[in-house]
């Protein structure tokens, strides 16, 4: 018999198993029962853990910025993420008497992670034929660190690690069962997760496997329907689009709107991080960072349970079975994405992490059910020890998140309060990433003063380009490179400095500045001398005057 | 059998209450009572009215209004008012005509102890003579009991105090355990002193205590107490030897000697912990919220409370971030001056060396301090910094990398912490060897400029530095406090191709910082930092809690300027004016 043949005997034999249809039917409910419950208690556990705002731990600026879906049509980063646009539509039109902010979170994230959850469930299950194994997976999943945050802040790597798993589990079907249509579902999940995030494209290799192993689906009709999914899959970007080019989308973060053919097409392709590609391997950074993330999703046992989980899965292969076949995949599915991982050197790194750590969790725990489903004592006791550590992680992660405080609560008061100081009638208020993003969910909300013009740092220096004089408020204070910029790109006017008194408390020093033709330095304008900065180095006990910048 | 027990019960249960009350016309004779009771309180004690004496259901005698003062001058006075004495009296001494008290209790007595100034050793012989007379059980209910203490000028005090010693003479055993309220926190404490009277002859008598409450962790010793009524002016002194003392998770032995009668206290002795865990005091002391640290008073009268030296020696420190190990230090208490001079202790694979002096000044407290690190493992040191909010949900930020040398001379300050942040003076020089910083690559992110890809404030996207590490072969600062600000003098960070200068300051108040810097690219095919291929002024503000970088008008190849070159790394000198050569 050859090696296929064997296992093909093997996976049939195992698939088949209990032979009483009746048993299995029942089996499958109790399943999907539980399935349920696991989605429903997911669902309510991250729900009620939301962060308490805007923003978010992980990424303020992004975070705040999805949240804008909430309760305005925007453009956000490129790609574009034309499904989480779709997803903000779908939340404009529900008529819930929620916070945009909230609801946007919960279903672009909080209501992901839960299914996410509920596949490592399902997975598990597949595996080890254990309701209890996939129980202890999803706990292990849903209360990992990394998880548990990206599913209750808005981004969409909860939904990244949804679609994953979702396709993972198809695949997994597919493996058992033989059945095409189980691949064209994971296709058709596979295609549509490009319209959240196209580091998708790192679980092709699996696909590819799954293909050469199977060669039946190389028939015509099975490649022309998958060529019509990748259609259905791109064909979101064509939403996108239509976004781009409608006048009700208020904003776009890069691409003036409405775009230029080509703009949209090197939006979507991402060339503006094009500098972020292949720079990780530069250092070890991305690769201590990676360990970290899995150290820390459950200090002390994430790393040993995932290190023992590949190694108990590589030692199974002489004795591999269909279940065998499904927990294989699931760790090529992890290991698919370390490359990426390794490659792309973006500065929050740690959140491209949850398509490795989720799946290698899953093999952790699969692994210990595979092995020990011939010895129920052992098993079970190994079973008993991973749902208390889970149980214990779950109130843990749960005083964790909830210790998360709101950074934007202030940001209207606050905001108002700088524009009023503003040395000019429609002044340009230069602000970081985060900030900017906070203030723009209320500055589209009409919860801001009308007239200043919000822009990030990089952006501001473009709009001070014409006219003089150019004012405005720089948030946080930057070291006064804002003005240096000014002055280098408009080399006739010179600019003066203040700071912005604040009665609202908030961690974002700000000054003011007013560039005009021809102030003299010292000038008896009854404004503050801007060029006595002291440049020398401050002695002990002197404190030199607040440093102005002209 | 059952029969008989059964009626002698009934005759003893009718045979008590009719002797008592044939006894009814029993009268207190007040010198036996005053020989009692004095002797018991080792002062002469007044009351108010008449002694009333109940014999039903236990004879039990009540005295009102009773006062009773020791004046200072022997090592402690006191003066306490008691509205109600309740002393239940033995009965078969009562039936004999004596009074004998088996259980006093105190109800509400506002106690005043006075520090006392002399050396007489009345008080001690009272102590030892006390065993005899006292009582098996004295209870304090609802006592207040004030300790003022002339040369702090202060009154601590305990309220709402409920005690209860327990003296069991045969065994020669005293239990003590109650609580009471010690500035707004409930304290509890047990405790037991075997042979009492031992503690006047060495090697003195076992004593255990525990007080809960007080710390986060309980305060735990247990020793041998040995009380020396020692000869002027050194006076009487309390030793404690062969003690052992459990803090939370701090465990020591050694000897401490306390001289009671002097003026001020003394204490002196030798301590070896094990492991000293500060972090859990800390712990508990420090405040969630930074305004309620800011205002947590710093009071320099207890410096003239106590004078002393202690020599202490701990295998391990654990200070929270950064632990110690094999440390020694001393402690010095003289004329207001505490000193506390860390002799030597490994820090980080390094060594530390220190010494810190606090003296009253005015209502607070001044404090100087100076000392050095050597050698110092940065990766170690920074190992337990953060472990909070997004390091303990997604990942850890990786230490950096290096072996450091430092040196610190410090001053500070006033009556609350915020007074001491303001007034912090001094220095720190800091000096690293061969390390790496997580987070920007700093030659990955000026070469990117030198390719021109970086569109610096040409709107189309941010500059990102390129995230990586940061190898350098030097870092090395000086950082000058005075007047509420932190000034970053200088710091320089070289490289093999690279280097970065920065200064600035952050105000101490608000936690605003404001720094500016100049990063460098060197050719390195050419003769070592002649060559400049790209600077990169850039600066940094925001607060300490959220800081924000920007980069300046990058200049390429200004190597053609040979005064550039020449001026070095003076990160404020402005390139403002030449052009940025990108486009």
């Amino acid at each position: 018999m050859s090696d296929d043949a064997l296992i093909h005997s093997r996976a049939m034999a195992a698939v088949t198993w209990p032979r009483d249809a009746a048993a299995e039917r029942q089996r499958a409910r109790t399943v999907a029962l539980t399935a349920l419950a696991v989605f429903a208690a997911a669902a309510a556990f991250y729900a009620s853990l939301l962060f308490p705002g805007l923003g978010g731990v992980l990424n303020p600026g992004d975070s705040a910025k999805f949240q804008i879906l909430g309760h305005t049509p925007i453009l956000v980063h490129g790609p574009g993420y034309p499904l989480v646009l779709a997803i903000g539509a779908l939340v404009r039109a529900l008529p819930l008497p929620l916070p945009p902010w909230w609801l946007l979170t919960f279903v672009l994230s909080a209501l992901p992670g839960a299914a996410a959850v509920t596949f490592a469930f399902l997975i598990t299950e597949r595996v080890t034929r254990s309701v209890g194994f996939g129980l202890a997976a999803a706990l292990l999943l849903g209360t990992a660190g990394l998880v548990a945050v990206q599913a209750t802040e808005a981004e969409v790597y909860a939904l990244a690690l949804a679609f994953l798993l979702g396709t993972v589990f198809l695949l997994i079907r597919f493996v058992e069962t033989r059945r095409p249509a189980w691949f064209l579902v994971a296709c058709g999940v596979y295609a549509v997760s490009f319209g959240n995030h196209l580091m998708m494209i790192m679980l092709v290799p699996l696909f590819l496997w799954t293909v050469l192993v199977h060669r039946e689906l190389l028939q015509r009709r099975y490649v022309a329907a998958v060529a019509a999914l990748i259609l259905l899959g791109a064909s979101q970007y064509l939403y996108l689009a239509y976004v781009a080019y409608d006048p009700r989308t208020s904003y776009s973060e890069y691409m003036p709107l409405p775009p230029e053919p080509m703009e949209l097409v090197h939006y979507v392709l991402g060339t503006y991080f094009s500098d972020l590609y292949g720079s990780g391997f530069e250092s070890s950074r991305n690769a201590e960072a990676l360990l970290g993330t899995l150290r820390v999703a459950h200090p002390w046992l994430s790393l040993p349970l995932i290190v023992a989980g590949l190694a108990l899965t590589a030692a199974g292969w002489r004795r591999r079975d269909a279940h065998w076949t499904a927990l294989a995949m699931i760790a090529a599915a992890g290991l698919c994405f370390v490359p990426f991982v390794l490659w792309y050197g973006a500065y929050d790194i740690h959140a491209f992490h949850g398509p490795v750590l989720g799946p290698l969790l899953i093999v952790g725990v699969a692994s210990l059910g595979w092995w020990t489903r011939h010895s129920p004592r052992l098993g079970g006791a190994v079973l008993v020890l991973l749902l208390l550590v889970g149980a214990a992680r779950t109130l843990q992660i749960g005083a964790l998140l909830g210790a998360r405080a709101p950074i934007y609560d202030d940001v209207p008061a606050a905001v108002t309060e700088m524009v009023a100081q503003a040395p000019v009638e429609r002044p340009i208020v230069a602000m970081s990433y985060g900030l900017r993003m906070a203030t723009l969910y209320h500055e589209l909300r009409g919860e801001l003063p009308v007239g200043p013009r919000y822009r990030v740092h990089w952006r501001a220096i473009a709009t001070a380009m014409h006219g003089a004089p150019v004012g405005g408020i720089v948030v946080p204070s930057d070291g006064y490179q804002f003005v240096r910029w000014i002055e280098h790109r408009r080399p006739e006017l010179e600019c003066r400095t203040g700071k912005v008194r604040r009665q609202i408390p908030t961690p974002w020093p700000a000054y003011t500045f007013e560039c005009s033709p021809g102030w003299s330095v010292g000038a008896a304008s009854g404004r503050e001398d801007l060029s006595s900065r002291s440049e020398a180095a401050p002695t002990v006990n002197v404190r030199a005057p607040r440093p102005q910048s002209r | 059998m059952r029969r008989t027990a059964a009626v002698l019960t009934i005759l003893a249960v009718l045979t008590v209450p009719t002797a008592l009350l044939w006894r009814s016309d029993l009268a207190i004779d007040e010198r036996d009572l005053h020989r009692l009771l004095d002797a018991g309180a080792g002062t002469r004690l007044h009351w108010r009215g008449e002694p009333q004496l109940t014999l039903l259901p236990t004879p039990s005698l009540t005295l009102r209004g009773v006062t009773a003062q020791r004046e200072p001058g022997a090592a402690a006075g006191f003066h306490a008012t008691i509205p109600r004495v309740e002393i239940a009296l033995s009965v078969l001494p009562l039936l004999g005509g004596r009074v004998s008290a088996e259980e006093v209790r105190l109800f509400e007595p506002d106690i005043r102890l006075t520090a006392g100034a002399g050396g007489s050793d009345g008080p001690w012989r009272w102590l030892e003579q006390a065993g005899d007379v006292l009582p098996a059980a004295l209870e304090l209910i609802d006592a207040t009991i004030r300790f003022d203490h002339a040369r702090m000028h202060t009154v601590h005090r305990l309220d709402d105090v409920d005690l209860r010693l327990d003296w069991d003479r045969a065994e020669e055993r005293l239990d003590a355990a109650g609580n009471g309220l010690l500035e707004d926190r409930r304290v509890y404490l047990t405790g037991t002193l075997l042979g009492p009277r031992q503690a006047f002859r060495p090697p003195g008598a076992r004593a255990q205590l525990r007080i809960d409450g007080l710390t986060a962790p309980p305060l735990q010793a247990e020793g041998r107490i040995h009380l020396d009524r020692g000869e002027p002016p050194r006076g009487a002194e309390l030793h404690i030897r062969d003690g052992s003392f459990r803090l939370g998770g701090s465990t020591a032995s050694g000897e401490l000697a306390l001289s009671l009668t002097g003026s001020p206290p003394r204490v002196s002795g030798q301590l070896d912990f094990g492991t000293l865990a500060l972090s859990r005091w800390l712990e508990a002391w420090w405040p969630d919220d930074l305004a309620e640290l800011l205002a947590l008073p710093v009071a320099g009268r207890w410096l003239r409370a106590v004078e002393g030296d202690l020599t202490l020696t701990a295998a391990g420190v654990d200070l929270g971030v950064v632990p110690l190990n094999d440390a020694e230090a001393r402690v010095a208490l003289e004329d207001g001056r505490l000193t506390l001079t860390v002799v030597e202790a490994g820090i980080a694979d390094g060594r530390l060396s220190a010494e810190v002096s606090a003296v009253a000044a005015g209502e607070g407290i001044a404090f100087r301090s100076a000392g050095r690190l050597d050698d110092v493992a940065l990766a170690e040191a920074s190992e337990n910094v953060g472990g909070r909010g997004l390091d303990v949900l997604v990942g850890p930020s990786e230490p950096p990398d290096g072996r450091g040398s430092g040196s610190f001379r410090i001053t500070a300050r006033g009556s609350t912490v915020r007074d001491l942040v303001h007034s912090l003076a001094g220095r720190v020089e800091i000096d690293v060897r061969d390390g790496s910083l997580y987070g920007a690559n700093a030659t990955a992110t000026l070469e990117r400029l030198l390719d021109g890809q970086a569109g610096i404030a040409e709107g189309n996207a941010p500059f990102i530095p390129i995230a990586g590490r940061t190898y350098f072969s030097r870092l090395s600062a000086r950082l000058a406090a005075g007047n509420g600000t932190l000034w970053l003098e200088w710091l320089r960070l070289q490289g093999d191709a690279f280097e970065i200068a920065l200064s600035g300051e952050l105000d101490l108040t608000d936690g605003e910082v404001l720094a500016r810097g100049m990063a460098r690219l060197f050719d390195t095919d050419t003769d070592h930092r002649s060559s400049v291929l790209v600077e990169l002024p850039f600066g940094v503000g925001g607060t300490l809690r959220e800081p924000m970088g920007a980069p300046g008008i990058p200049r390429l190849d200004p190597g053609s300027d040979r005064t550039a070159r020449a001026d070095g790394l003076d990160p404020v000198r402005s390139v403002t004016r030449r052009d940025p050569g990108v486009g």
